[in-house]
């Protein structure tokens, strides 16, 4: 019986090694998919299993320390809950959360970079005010956090600023963000490149304005031009879940792996 | 003056391994010696001029990993046979030619990228490097026992003890990058191409304690020496993703 379980375990994880090689160098935002996630329970659920079955201490601990890993590994879109914002200087976006809805208005982002060499950044951050009242610092390995979230500095990149034109106001916005026009509110969602058409949401209803022509909505006229592009920064908006189960599990394990190796029949 | 520390270091263990092959025990003791303290001179010149410790490129973890390597033969792997020593020389030679022959750009002095300013740095990088110390240490065993030496099984405890010091701090090294990405990116895991291969890694060395036959279990060494090898460099040659630097 204990040599069945070995061979199924040798099996298995051979199999296991090769999915994840080929599977790496083929195709690897596979390896997150639904199908893989069971393949990976499946196995962790064997190994665990299997524990209970081989002879000796050490062996068992490490079968755990094994099915702990891939369950990990596998868990990880349970535990945390992620989307990218991109934030250009100037105007609001509004971030809807669980139970709640952020306002973030990019005050200011700057990088450093180091002087000789190829150039490559040493240092980013973004100033961000949040809810019109508190001014945060956003950088590498230092998020901002609200409550389950957290808001980390993910990275940068060229965003494109449009004007909006009605009769009475003018706005300067970047995808994403919102702001009040003819006093209602406005919100650009996004620009299609390749229809050239921006996608609005005004006074709560989608339209769909094309660039640069005037379009008629409700008792006034919209028009959209693109303008100039400039740097923004990419914020990383996290919610995570059970995190202190998370580090329980990690360092049960790590002591787990310790007793199976130390631990002598 | 940095570049000349580590060639007259390499020359030195050459001269340690030309010594070892025509049995000048003396000099090629003598000389591997003087190499580790240059090397550990190496190392510190290093991480004064870059002000931090070496352990953000390749380059930087190549000799420090070569100097644990030197350091764990010298003083807690005694051995007394010639055949053993010469494969540790020349383990250590192959391992420390690749900083010597990289491009001056690849070995020039960076600041610290955002991502790795980080105090899990500390803790995750030197986990991996004692972990590989003592897997390769592991793989002398393994390969001579394809080539044996007399006695070959005095050495099988050696063996074990090396291959469970290498499971632990491998494993210690992949939980604490998955802490560090949780804590600074809010990302445990992101089947990132490193992080992909680490756990390959520690899934097939996993099999080297289910099998009882040493002949086996020294191939299992082997092929997880490659994967261990192909994580170093080929993927941060060949793939891009978080561990690129």
């Amino acid at each position: 019986m204990v040599r069945v379980f070995r061979y199924i375990y040798g099996i298995l994880t051979v199999l296991l090694v090769i999915l994840f090689v080929l599977t790496g160098l083929l195709s690897p935002s596979a390896l997150s998919s639904p199908l893989y996630t069971i393949i990976y329970a499946a196995y962790a659920l064997f190994t665990l299993t299997s524990a209970f079955f081989i002879p000796g201490i050490h062996r068992k601990l490490l079968h755990v320390l094994i099915a702990f890993l891939i369950l990990g590994v596998a868990a990880e879109k349970t535990f945390n809950e992620r989307r990218f914002i991109s934030l250009g200087t100037g105007g609001t976006y509004m971030i809807p959360l669980r139970s709640d809805t952020l306002e973030f208005e990019l005050i200011a982002f700057s990088t450093d970079r180091e002087q000789a060499g190829g150039g490559r950044e040493v240092h980013y951050e973004s100033n961000v005010l949040v809810n019109r009242q508190d001014t945060v610092r956003i950088s590498v390995n230092h998020p901002y956090r609200y409550g389950n979230y957290r808001f980390y500095q993910s990275s940068y990149r060229t965003l494109t600023a449009y004007t909006v034109i009605s009769d009475r106001d003018t706005l300067r916005l970047f995808e994403g963000q919102s702001a009040e026009l003819n006093d209602l509110p406005f919100t650009l969602q996004g620009f299609d490149r390749i229809l050239k058409r921006a996608a609005i949401r005004y006074n709560g209803i989608l339209i769909y304005v094309p660039a640069g022509k005037r379009t008629p909505f409700m008792d006034s006229e919209l028009t959209l031009l693109p303008g100039r592009s400039e740097t923004g920064t990419v914020l990383e908006c996290v919610e995570v879940r059970g995190q202190a189960l998370l580090l329980s599990v990690a360092l049960l394990t790590l002591l787990a792996l310790a007793g199976s190796v130390f631990i002598r029949k | 003056m940095e570049y000349i520390l580590l060639l007259i270091t390499f020359c030195l263990y050459a001269v340690s391994f030309a010594a070892g092959l025509f049995n000048r025990r003396q000099l090629s003791l003598f000389a591997a010696y003087l190499g580790l303290i240059l090397h550990l001179v190496l190392l510190v010149w290093r991480s004064v001029t870059a002000q931090h410790p070496p352990f953000t490129s390749m380059y930087e973890t190549l000799i420090l990993l070569t100097a644990l390597m030197q350091l764990k033969f010298l003083f807690f792997q005694r051995h007394r046979n010639a055949r053993i020593l010469n494969v540790q020389k020349a383990l250590l030679l192959i391992f420390l030619a690749v900083p010597v022959f990289l491009p001056a750009e690849l070995r020039a002095v960076h600041p610290v990228m955002p991502a790795l300013n980080n105090a899990w740095m500390y803790v995750h990088v030197p986990a991996y490097l004692l972990g590989y110390v003592a897997l390769f240490s592991g793989l002398i065993h393994a390969l001579l026992r394809f080539y044996p030496v007399k006695n070959i099984f005095d050495y099988d405890k050696q063996m074990d003890t090396d291959i469970a010091l290498a499971m632990v701090f491998m494993s210690a090294g992949l939980i604490t990058g998955a802490i560090w990405g949780q804590v600074s990116w809010g990302n445990y895991w992101s089947w990132d191409p490193k992080e992909t291969w680490a756990l390959i890694n520690i899934l097939v060395l996993s099999l080297y304690f289910h099998k009882k036959d040493r002949i086996i279990q020294s191939m299992i060494i082997i092929v997880t020496v490659m994967t261990v090898l192909f994580t170093y460099f080929g993927v941060s040659f060949l793939m891009s993703g978080l561990h690129s630097y």
